[in-house]
């Protein structure tokens, strides 16, 4: 298996300046302090970590919605680490994010067969307006929506159709990888396996790579072949999935396992 | 041993405007004292707009609330608002979820831990201070004589709903109603409020009824189990039978389709097709019927009761399959076969 | 918080410097009359003109002009000479702000009063009859436009012309004898200046008080078994009441200036006409002098309220 991306060294500093709501004296807040990671094409790749651990930020990072501080990151023999936002470009079109809050990652003004239909103009593909609304509706029935519901609202949907709005939005382009960031925990936990399980059936129809971040371990193990374990802006254990739950070997990896709840019923 | 609290056909409904919310539709439960009883359901269950009204929370001129909730002897329902007042955060004691939002922030903990023994006991200052400063300990709070003048904002999440389940504390309640007390805390604080709700409970004699969507906390802290969905309760067993044996089609998809930490790589969850029902129009007999893969005619037309699975049990199920139906639709699913 | 006050402090100067500038600039720039054509009278020849110009300084370059103002300014607190006649200007301001204080300040503790307490109620019985006729009636108050309310209550209620003669007309207040005095000819001022403000404070009030009783927290204080009382004023109104503060130290500072119309009305000598008039006459150094004042008064105002705002929300500190 080759990588799709490579990341070495990544930082990411916000500085903190004397604003109104922090304590005064300038300097930085280290979010990603110097991670480094492969991603094997075709595999899930997990990043679990409890809040502020940095894997959203990494997320972000990798699909440069932020500048690293330092870095890089090799997709596909490129270093995008430092591309220019014109530069990047055509690599979006093999990137693609899925969001946490299907309520507001959606545009409430514009109608899902708009919402999907905008990668297609955006990269300048499919330019006809019927065959493009024939693929939307397509991308449509293949995450689960009725096509019909084409010109719709966002907030005539429940959360989880609107988590695959998201979804038919990010395939759309067909792209090679997908960063998907707490994608189901803002579900209710009947509707997750849907979410879950369709994305799953995504990738191995697609061939898609999927980055998987949740702070639910229970989930992740479910997505993902390999894990990468974060706390404090750092890597602490990576590994193989079934590895790294039965015999975890940083002391952080086993105290966050041993937290999950509900392991005394069997 | 009577019941501390007893809920007997309770029933909500709020008018708005797009129609009457049959948000709880006839429950009934009993807590006993020092026990802990978990309501898991998803949003829309009911689960806690059945709480805040055993609390007196939900009265409004648009709600419409029947039924009866008796607690130590007492009908709450019939109360009147003054005296639910004195029962709420006296002898009935809540604590909610998100622990940022939950406490005022221009004031001192201290003040709102004060305020919230100083409205029911006629104590001095320095004797509230006193109390607050032995509460904050107990929960675990660090230093309490000095963060007891700290604001809300200088706490960590975790440490705000210590914070909060101390002022829960403050006059020694017999019931505590924890709706999803670690719901929006990271996993490890989770561990550790658990553990201190429950070594409190065990000091203290409190009865909890901890509200949750999440089956794994339940399974840690639960001595009974009432599984809610769509304003009812559609399954009540003991926290063994439940995870060993339940009887309900909906906890059935919900043990299948919520991954465990010790799930195989390779095994695969079988969602619960569809989506929770309006509580406004809800579907003629079961109000589960049109997600359930074991739908019979019967189910379409015949809204089930809770009932006992065999006479006497404690086990109680709201189903129209047979008792032998469900036990062998069960050891079916367990023995790795596909729905019918 | 003491090196936050001393820079907001410099601030102030800086921006008392720029407003002035500002200020000299559309003198010029804006044909206004020619301050040396009012003051030299009927059909003044050339040469009076010029030898009134040189007088006041305006055939100077206006950087020089302005330098001296400002050297003036801050090396004596001199605020130079009116140009209509020639007397200082801040012996006369100083006269004036007494008044224009009295007035502002007395009419904002009415408006905070009435508009609190009326948004309260709003609030508390929100959707019923008494909102709707409260926020109805604020609706009224903030239309009618400042002189209209005062016209109309001189018309009404004044002493000498009024139909109901129950409180002192225009002109009562420099007539007055003693503070007690002033302060019964200023309560007609008062209700009709604040009026539009308290309207505007009823609503802004509703609004946030209904947003914050919505808030987890006010759940968590009926929890605990407040009364309801306790709950809506201490707990509901310390959050929602926090932002009025910010809104109220900007508008007490503009009025320091801005109350021209009840000023007019009442026949009250405050700052605000006397800068009215100053306009109207094209005398540049009171209305330099004004302006200055007024500015140093919001300046003030506003980081008075931002220190008091530090104190009431405990998240924020400078």
């Amino acid at each position: 298996m080759t990588a799709l991306i490579e990341v070495r060294d990544l930082v990411k500093e916000f500085p903190i300046r004397g604003e109104m709501f922090t304590r005064r004296g300038a300097g930085t807040v280290r979010a990603v302090g110097g991670v480094s990671f492969d991603v094997m094409e075709g595999e899930t790749f997990g990043l679990v970590g409890e809040s502020g651990c940095g894997k959203s930020t990494t997320a972000r990072l990798m699909t440069r919605l932020l500048d690293p501080t330092s870095g890089t990151i090799n997709f596909r023999g490129t270093d995008i680490a430092s591309l220019s936002r014109k530069q990047l470009k055509p690599v979006r079109r093999e990137m693609q994010m899925i969001f946490q809050d299907p309520y507001s990652s959606l545009n409430p003004r514009k109608t899902v067969g708009s919402i999907i239909a905008e990668p297609f103009l955006i990269h300048e593909v499919e330019k006809d307006e019927k065959a493009r609304k024939t693929r939307v509706q397509s991308l449509m029935e293949t995450v689960g929506l009725n096509p019909e519901h084409y010109n719709r609202l966002p907030h005539e949907f429940s959360g989880g159709q609107r988590q695959r709005i998201g979804i038919a939005r990010a395939i759309a382009l067909e792209p090679k990888l997908i960063v998907a960031d707490e994608p189901v925990s803002a579900l209710d936990v009947s509707i997750q396996a849907q979410v879950l399980n369709l994305l799953r059936d995504l990738q191995r129809d697609m061939g898609l790579t999927l980055v998987f971040i949740a702070h639910d371990l229970s989930v992740v193990r479910y997505m993902c072949d390999r894990v990468a374990v974060m706390y404090a802006g750092e890597i602490v254990e990576l590994g193989e999935s079934d590895q790294l739950y039965t015999a975890p070997t940083h002391e952080y990896t086993k105290q966050l396992l041993a937290a999950v709840p509900g392991q005394s019923t069997h | 041993m009577a019941p501390l609290l007893e809920v007997a056909d309770l029933k909500v409904h709020f008018r708005t405007d797009d129609g009457v919310v049959q948000a709880v539709d006839g429950i009934s439960y009993s807590v006993q004292p020092g026990q802990t009883l978990g309501i898991v359901g998803e949003s829309g269950s009911g689960k806690s707009v059945s709480s805040m009204t055993v609390m007196g929370l939900t009265r409004s001129p648009k709600s419409d609330i029947s039924g009866t909730v008796t607690f130590d002897g007492r009908d709450l329902l019939s109360a009147s608002n003054e005296e639910l007042r004195k029962v709420r955060g006296n002898d009935i004691a809540m604590i909610f979820q998100d622990p940022l939002s939950s406490l005022h922030p221009f004031y001192k903990i201290g003040k709102q831990l004060m305020e919230a023994v100083r409205t029911h006991r006629d104590v001095s200052k320095a004797q509230a201070r006193d109390r607050a400063v032995e509460m904050l300990g107990l929960v675990g709070i660090p230093e309490p004589r000095r963060r007891i003048d700290s604001y809300p904002h200088e706490f960590s999440g975790g440490m705000r709903q210590r914070v909060m389940i101390a002022m829960a504390l403050m006059n020694d309640p017999k019931l505590l109603i924890a709706d999803e007390p670690t719901t929006a805390l990271d996993v490890t604080v989770q561990a550790q409020i658990l553990k201190l709700i429950k070594k409190l409970q065990t000091e203290l004699g409190t009865a909890v009824v901890m509200i949750t969507h999440d089956l794994g906390v339940v399974a840690d802290v639960a001595d009974e189990i009432a599984v809610m969905y769509a304003g009812r309760i559609v399954e009540h067993a003991d926290k063994r039978t439940l995870f060993d044996a339940p009887r309900h089609p909906y906890t059935w998809g919900l043990l299948r389709s919520i991954p465990r930490l010790d799930t195989a790589r390779d095994h695969v969850l079988v969602p619960i097709p569809g989506r929770p029902p309006s509580l406004i129009t809800k579907p003629s007999g079961c109000a589960f019927n049109p997600r359930c893969v074991y739908a019979t005619p019967e189910s379409r037309t015949t809204d089930p009761v809770l009932l006992p699975t065999a006479p006497g049990s404690g086990h109680l199920v709201a189903c129209t399959l047979s008792e032998e139906q469900r036990a062998s639709t069960w050891k079916g699913i367990v023995g790795g076969e596909d729905p019918a | 918080m003491a090196f936050y006050i001393v820079k907001r402090l410099l601030w102030t100067v800086v921006l008392m410097v720029l407003i002035s500038a500002i200020t000299f600039l559309l003198f010029y720039v804006l044909p206004t009359a020619d301050p040396a054509a009012l003051r030299a009278g009927r059909s003044p020849s050339p040469e009076t003109l010029a030898l009134i110009r040189e007088q006041l300084g305006l055939d100077r370059p206006l950087i020089e002009q302005f330098w001296s103002f400002l050297r003036d300014l801050f090396l004596h607190f001199d605020l130079g000479n009116s140009f209509v006649n020639n007397e200082p200007v801040r012996p006369t301001l100083l006269d004036r702000i007494p008044a224009t204080l009295f007035l502002v300040f007395g009419a904002a503790i009415v408006w905070v009063v009435v508009g609190v307490t009326i948004g309260i109620v709003s609030a508390v019985f929100r959707g019923t009859i008494w909102d709707r006729i409260l926020m109805g009636g604020a609706l009224l108050a903030i239309s009618a436009p400042v002189y209209w309310l005062g016209l109309i209550g001189l018309f009404l209620f004044s002493e000498d012309i009024g139909k109901f003669g129950l409180l002192p007309g225009s002109g009562a207040y420099q007539d007055a004898d003693g503070v007690l005095g002033q302060a019964h000819a200023l309560v007609m001022p008062w209700i009709v200046l604040s009026a539009a403000f308290a309207a505007v404070y009823a609503r802004l009030l509703r609004a946030n008080l209904l947003e914050t009783l919505s808030e987890d927290y006010i759940r968590t204080a009926r929890a605990k078994g407040l009364s309801e009382r306790r709950v809506v004023l201490q707990h509901g109104l310390r959050s929602a009441g926090t932002p009025i503060v910010t809104v109220l130290g900007l508008d007490i500072g503009i009025l320091f200036g801005g109350a021209i119309l009840t000023e007019t009305v009442f026949n009250i000598p405050g700052v605000g006409r006397y800068a009215f008039e100053a306009i109207s006459r094209g005398d540049l150094a009171t209305i330099q002098g004004t302006t200055v004042f007024l500015a140093l008064g919001v300046a003030l105002m506003s980081l008075l309220v931002d220190i008091i705002y530090a104190f009431l929300d405990p998240r924020v500190r400078y």
